[in-house]
């Protein structure tokens, strides 16, 4: 499966007065669905492919101090070879008058090619396109159907792609790699007519090409009851009350975010420009870290992770790594470049992101009188400082066996004043490319009400 | 089209060709990319028998594989569908095409660099507190040709984005803020940026001194950005009409209702301002126009795409808007404002015994079912009687219920300021460039 045209290789592999080159290039495949409740509203379709070349031009301004000049540009599908020529030209133009540390090309093995991964092989057929999205669709109308509360989904949106992947470098890096990224949007509504509470959820699964591991239809299945009942619970919620001094338990799609300080930090690029002063070997905080134990890195093979990928934007080579762990810097992921730059060993750079488990059984809080932050308009983390806050569209506050909803009101903090007793929950779950706990306790974090 | 025209009860093909460029100058660094808004393709859109179709692509096919491809989407699955009646359009033939004063793409890009250089410098060398400064310089031009059996429209024009960002750390304590410039205007972005770096520089170590704020209600005075994401989230996306349809926004049973304080006008259009978010005509055909959504309070209209306008019976405002050929049309925003009220901004300030003035918006939120809304301002500065006292807080998460909030508005400033930066989701996705803005506004909202 050799996507990008010979004559295109042949052509960068003919420009010697580029120093080094990449070229990735992707080929997709397309089908979507959209609905107004369980109207079909439009149906559509894509074949498109996309190319990136990046050009570096090495230079040596100053005598023994080598520097390189990088630039990137897209290469349209449609363009002729003098429009080849062109953007050719003037990414080299562009290169040299960038800057940069001077760096290598990570190189295939042994200084050879690598040998073409044998993915499979055929197109899939638009009709298997269809059929997996029918699937989808299936799974969570059935979803809706099985539940017995008052929710249902006003629109749903799918969109099932077939993806092929091509990466070559002039250092003799050439890999091939598919896939099947399903997407689904859910707007889901309960209550009185004209008065419905709303949640909106994404949810996605990136499935390899060949694989039978049809594991996602329970997850989109739980992800379709879970939404009903949420939706459910705040079509009877109650705007939070002022005054409310209790521990939050963050849960859901925000917990990504409240960690992405940490995955910030640990940045090659944010530590070489001086946004982060992490430092391999050391905390990975200045502040205290306590409670459970932060550990966190990233897989390239992470299930259903639509981030996953052999090579990143360098081509290096990309395996699981750990970048902390038990609170400790161990390497600063990123492109290869900063790496350099840096003088350290490069990890590579890779959005598929895994965090260890807690111990904390949520259980556990069942004689504590806590608030459960399950849904935000948008959460949100300042990664450079670690403040964070966001407003709640669904918050439970649990007291014994009393459990009341609550909608509005907003909850914010720093993560300097939870450090020292953060703790997260022992079970873990999946929200698109990120896999780690499902819980995070808040002791410090400060209550807004809506009232 | 005229293989294809006569076998759809309706047919119309979009081609885009946009290319943009980003030069950026960061510590010990010089890039160039390309902009995510560059893209070269084709969507064809095609109806029979009420049901919609599009297929996307980005090399010309021979027409019996475009006709192919759209069979086979009408084809399956058997399934109920909305039917649209009626999508004929007038006869209509226009083109648009801008220049901007100094195109920053007929310069040598090391001068573009250079010019960034000095900016980011100025920023670097403001305090020893500084870390990180940088600077970014984003250009990209928009073309566009729609073809149906009634309109043949073309245009081409040119937008820019300019920002400083600059890190201040002290004690293990690093805080980051950032200024912005816009317009479709070329490298005179760069004049407009080069005015601000040693303040951003200083508003960077301000922030290191910044408090928690107490919980509470508060007046609050938002700047014209802050301001602008209010109208933004409050009711441009709350008056998106494909919401409607939905039965995803509340503001469907509130036309010709008061949702606001009778200072409350606020406008939408391409062709309300001259910003990045203005064109000829929209991603549908349909030309751009200039939308009074709020007057005086009064909820007047929404924000159309063609397809919800004919489900509802209501005319296309012009708003049907992709993010890129590959992406489904939905309604959205384009140049979104509060027009101008008659007070100055000393009067506003002047007026307030304790309250924040909020700057530097960060993000916020939509919530067009429940009318929820989330803004959250990088910088509050506390307001004492009538003056500021220099105490800041940061962030500022604001919250409140839009009516509330609208409803709240008792002073708006007579001049209007827009911006252009950053970019518009519906929801997490379906990127749009848009501006937004507004006077200085003073109302009241939940902040913690």
């Amino acid at each position: 499966m050799i996507m990008i045209a010979q004559d295109r290789i042949g052509y960068l592999g003919s420009r010697k007065d580029i120093s080094a080159w990449t070229l990735e290039a992707s080929q997709e495949q397309a089908r979507e669905a959209f609905f107004t409740a369980k109207r079909l509203d439009m149906q559509r379709s894509k074949e498109v492919q996309r190319q990136t070349l990046v050009v570096h031009m090495d230079k040596n301004s100053i005598p023994g101090m080598k520097s390189r000049g990088s630039a990137q540009v897209s290469l349209p599908a449609s363009c002729s070879r003098a429009e080849l020529e062109s953007l050719v030209d003037t990414a080299v133009e562009r290169a040299l008058v960038s800057q940069g540390p001077g760096w290598d090309l990570p190189a295939a093995k042994d200084g050879k090619p690598d040998a073409q991964i044998k993915v499979l092989l055929t197109d899939p057929r638009d009709s298997e396109l269809l059929s997996l999205m029918n699937t989808a669709q299936k799974v969570v109308f059935m979803a809706e159907e099985a539940s017995a509360l008052s929710a249902h989904f006003a629109a749903l949106e799918f969109f099932v792609s077939s993806r092929k992947h091509h990466f070559t470098s002039s250092s003799g890096v050439d890999r091939t790699w598919a896939d099947i990224l399903l997407e689904v949007e859910l707007v889901c509504h309960s209550g009185k007519k004209n008065e419905e509470a709303e949640i909106v959820e994404s949810w996605s699964a990136c499935l390899k090409q060949g694989n039978a591991d049809d594991s996602w239809k329970e997850e989109l299945k739980q992800a379709a009851a879970r939404l009903l009942k949420r939706t459910a619970a705040r079509s009877k919620a109650l705007p939070l009350p002022s005054n409310l001094n209790v521990p939050v338990l963050l849960r859901g799609a925000a917990i990504e975010e409240f960690f992405s300080h940490f995955f910030y930090r640990s940045g090659a690029a944010q530590v070489r420009m001086g946004s982060s002063d992490a430092d391999i070997g050391k905390p990975i905080v200045e502040y205290e870290l306590g409670g459970d134990l932060l550990s966190f890195g990233f897989d390239p093979e992470q299930a259903f992770s639509a981030a996953n990928k052999p090579v990143d934007s360098d081509g290096f080579p990309l395996e699981r790594r750990v970048l902390v762990q038990d609170g400790r810097l161990l390497a600063l992921d990123g492109p290869v470049r900063h790496a350099a730059a840096l003088g350290i060993e490069a990890v590579g750079d890779c959005a598929s992101r895994w965090l260890s488990p807690g111990k904390l059984d949520i259980k556990e809080l069942k004689d504590t009188k806590y608030l459960e932050a399950i849904a935000f308009s948008d959460f949100f983390m300042e990664a450079s400082s670690g403040d964070f806050g966001g407003e709640m569209r669904l918050a439970i506050l649990h007291e014994g066996d009393t459990h009341i909803p609550y909608s509005g009101g907003s909850i914010s903090g720093s993560l300097a004043g939870e450090a020292k007793q953060l703790r997260f929950s022992s079970h873990c779950e999946r929200h698109d490319a990120f896999y780690g706990p499902d819980a995070v306790l808040l002791s410090k974090a400060r209550i807004t009400g809506a009232q | 089209m005229q293989s294809l025209g006569k076998k759809y009860d309706f047919l119309s093909i979009l081609a885009t060709d946009c290319a943009g460029t980003n030069f950026e100058v960061l510590p010990s660094e010089r890039r160039i990319s390309e902009s995510i808004w560059t893209e070269r393709g084709f969507v064809a859109r095609a109806v029979r028998a009420g049901r919609v179709v599009e297929h996307s692509f980005d090399t010309l096919p021979a027409a019996s594989i475009l006709e192919a491809r759209l069979e086979a989407l009408f084809a399956a699955p058997k399934t109920e569908a909305v039917l649209r009646t009626d999508l004929s359009e007038s006869p209509l033939t226009a083109e648009y095409f801008a220049d901007v004063k100094q195109d920053p793409f007929s310069l040598p890009s090391s001068e573009i660099l250079d010019r960034l250089a000095a900016i980011q410098k100025k920023a670097a060398e403001a305090s020893p507190l500084v870390v990180m400064a940088r600077s970014r310089g984003e250009w990209a031009r928009f073309s566009k040709l729609y073809v149906s059996k009634e309109r043949t429209l073309e245009q081409s024009f040119l937008w820019g984005q300019c920002y400083i960002f600059v890190a201040a750390r002290r004690d293990g304590r690093t805080k980051q803020t950032f200024h912005a410039v816009s317009g479709r205007k070329g490298l005179e972005l760069l004049d407009e940026l080069g005015q601000f770096p040693k303040q951003v520089a200083l508003d960077a170590v301000q922030l290191l001194d910044a408090q928690s704020l107490e919980a509470g209600e508060y007046t609050v005075l938002l700047s014209p950005d802050m301001a602008g994401l209010l109208a933004h989230e409050a009711f441009g996306h709350g008056v998106e009409t494909d919401m409607y349809v939905k039965s995803r926004a509340k503001a469907a049973h509130f036309v010709g209702k008061r949702v606001g304080s009778p200072l409350v006008s606020m406008y939408d259009g391409a062709l309300s301002a001259d910003q990045n978010g203005s064109y000829l005509f929209d991603d549908e055909g349909t030309e751009g126009g200039s939308t009074l959504v709020l007057d005086k309070g009064i909820l007047v209209a929404g924000l159309s795409d063609r397809l919800s306008a004919e489900e509802l019976k209501i005319p296309a405002t012009g708003n049907g808007r992709r993010w890129t050929f590959e992406r489904k049309a939905y309604a959205r925003m384009t140049n979104t404002f509060f027009s101008a009220g008659s007070s100055s901004f000393d009067d506003l300030i002047s007026g307030i015994d304790y309250g924040w003035l909020l700057d530097r918006p960060n993000s916020g939120m939509e919530d067009p079912k429940n009318w929820g809304i989330q803004l959250v301002a990088l910088v509050g500065r506390e307001i004492k009687d009538g003056r500021l006292t220099g105490r800041i807080v940061s962030p500022v998460v604001c919250t409140g219920s839009v009516p509330d909030v609208l409803n709240a508005v008792d002073a708006v400033a007579d001049t209007v300021d827009l911006r252009g930066n950053g970019y518009c989701g519906k929801g997490h996705k379906e990127l749009a460039k848009v501006s937004s803005g507004g006077p200085w506004v003073r109302t009241k909202m939940r902040l913690g």
